[in-house]
């Protein structure tokens, strides 16, 4: 009966992936909400614990918005477009002109960045959240910013050009609450 | 006068038919509890408690179906194979063979079917092979190096006499 068990331990391993991603999928479904009435922060590293991130930004959560969403950008291997429409980023330098397109000048979000920005033809698109050098960063409790045997880079915050929060100062509220983070 | 021994009478096959629907059964209701559980789970879900439920739901269905897969694949397959066989070897067209007998230690299977031991039988210069369900082979096991005259259907043991 045993070596039955063992010679099929493919299917266990098999049902138990199948499980786990069909769940997701459901839940992720569940418990999504429209663009308007949720916050979006991406972050460009996979090393993130998401949830707990996401529940402290939700602490002050403004009005009218049901979830915090925060998610690594391999969370949207299969859905650029929601990628594309999220509110906040954090992103590495060497990736920030790569997705440019995707962010709107900090001039533009009413932020009062303190400290350096990321520049792009003169213009300041992201505030620093963390600093190579020194090796701190904001919330670094929730995301790893460099992972051992990788060389370090800093990496800044921008806010989204397609964010559903560009008017209403949610997406601005949002970075707030990010600044409050250790 | 020996008498026949059968391997399988029509008591065997009813209650194999029982068991085997029954196991079924069991794995249907198993599957459906799992099924029934993380619906629940799904209906009782908030955006507060989302992870927690998640994993529940991941965990209940790993679970359930880990249960199921293994009744499905080890006692409700088993028991459809046997009754399958049971059925040829009480329905089927028999022929006979007689010699002495030697049995294989060494355990078969065919694939999507039931396992066996090959047997042999020695008359003089002439042996004839054929098998014998493991589940029921105990019985033949006994009659080793004795002189036997087996009552076969489609190459498989259905009765022996003792000669």
């Amino acid at each position: 009966m045993l070596k039955n068990l063992f010679s099929q331990w493919y299917k266990y391993v098999l049902w138990a992936l199948l499980s786990v991603f069909f769940w997701g999928w459901i839940f992720t479904l569940l418990t999504d909400a429209r663009p308007a009435q949720k916050l979006v922060l991406c972050v460009d590293r996979p090393e993130l614990r998401d949830e707990a991130l996401a529940d402290a930004l939700s602490e002050e959560k403004p009005e009218g918005i049901k979830l915090v969403a925060v998610h690594s950008f391999d969370y949207y291997i299969f859905d650029t477009e929601e990628l594309r429409c999220a509110d906040l980023y954090i992103v590495g330098e060497n990736k920030a002109e790569k997705y440019i397109a995707s962010f709107r000048p900090l001039a533009e979000t009413g932020f009062a960045a303190e400290g350096e920005t990321w520049q792009h033809e003169g213009m300041a698109y992201g505030w620093k959240v963390y600093d190579a050098a020194s090796g701190e960063g904001l919330a670094a409790s929730y995301i790893t910013y460099a992972a051992a045997g990788e060389t370090p880079q800093d990496y800044y915050l921008f806010f989204g050009a397609e964010s559903a929060h560009r008017e209403d100062g949610k997406a601005l509220r949002l970075a707030e609450a990010l600044r409050k983070l250790s | 006068m020996e008498t026949i021994r059968e391997l399988y009478s029509r008591q065997d096959l009813q209650r194999l038919e029982k068991t085997s629907k029954r196991a079924g059964l069991a794995a249907a209701l198993i599957a459906a509890a799992t099924l029934i559980a993380c619906v629940l789970l799904c209906c009782l879900t908030t955006i507060d408690n989302a992870a927690a439920m998640e994993k529940a739901a991941v965990a209940v269905s790993v679970l359930g179906g880990w249960i199921v897969i293994y009744l499905y694949n080890n006692p409700v397959k088993e028991l459809r194979y046997e009754r399958g066989h049971a059925e040829m070897l009480l329905e089927g067209e028999r022929e006979t063979l007689e010699g002495v007998l030697t049995l294989s230690k060494q355990r078969m299977r065919i694939r999507g079917s039931i396992r066996f031991y090959p047997l042999t039988l020695t008359d003089g210069n002439e042996t004839r092979r054929s098998k014998v369900i493991a589940s029921r082979a105990e019985a033949l096991r006994a009659m080793e190096g004795k002189r036997l005259r087996l009552y076969v259907v489609n190459g498989y043991a259905a009765a022996w006499e003792e000669l």
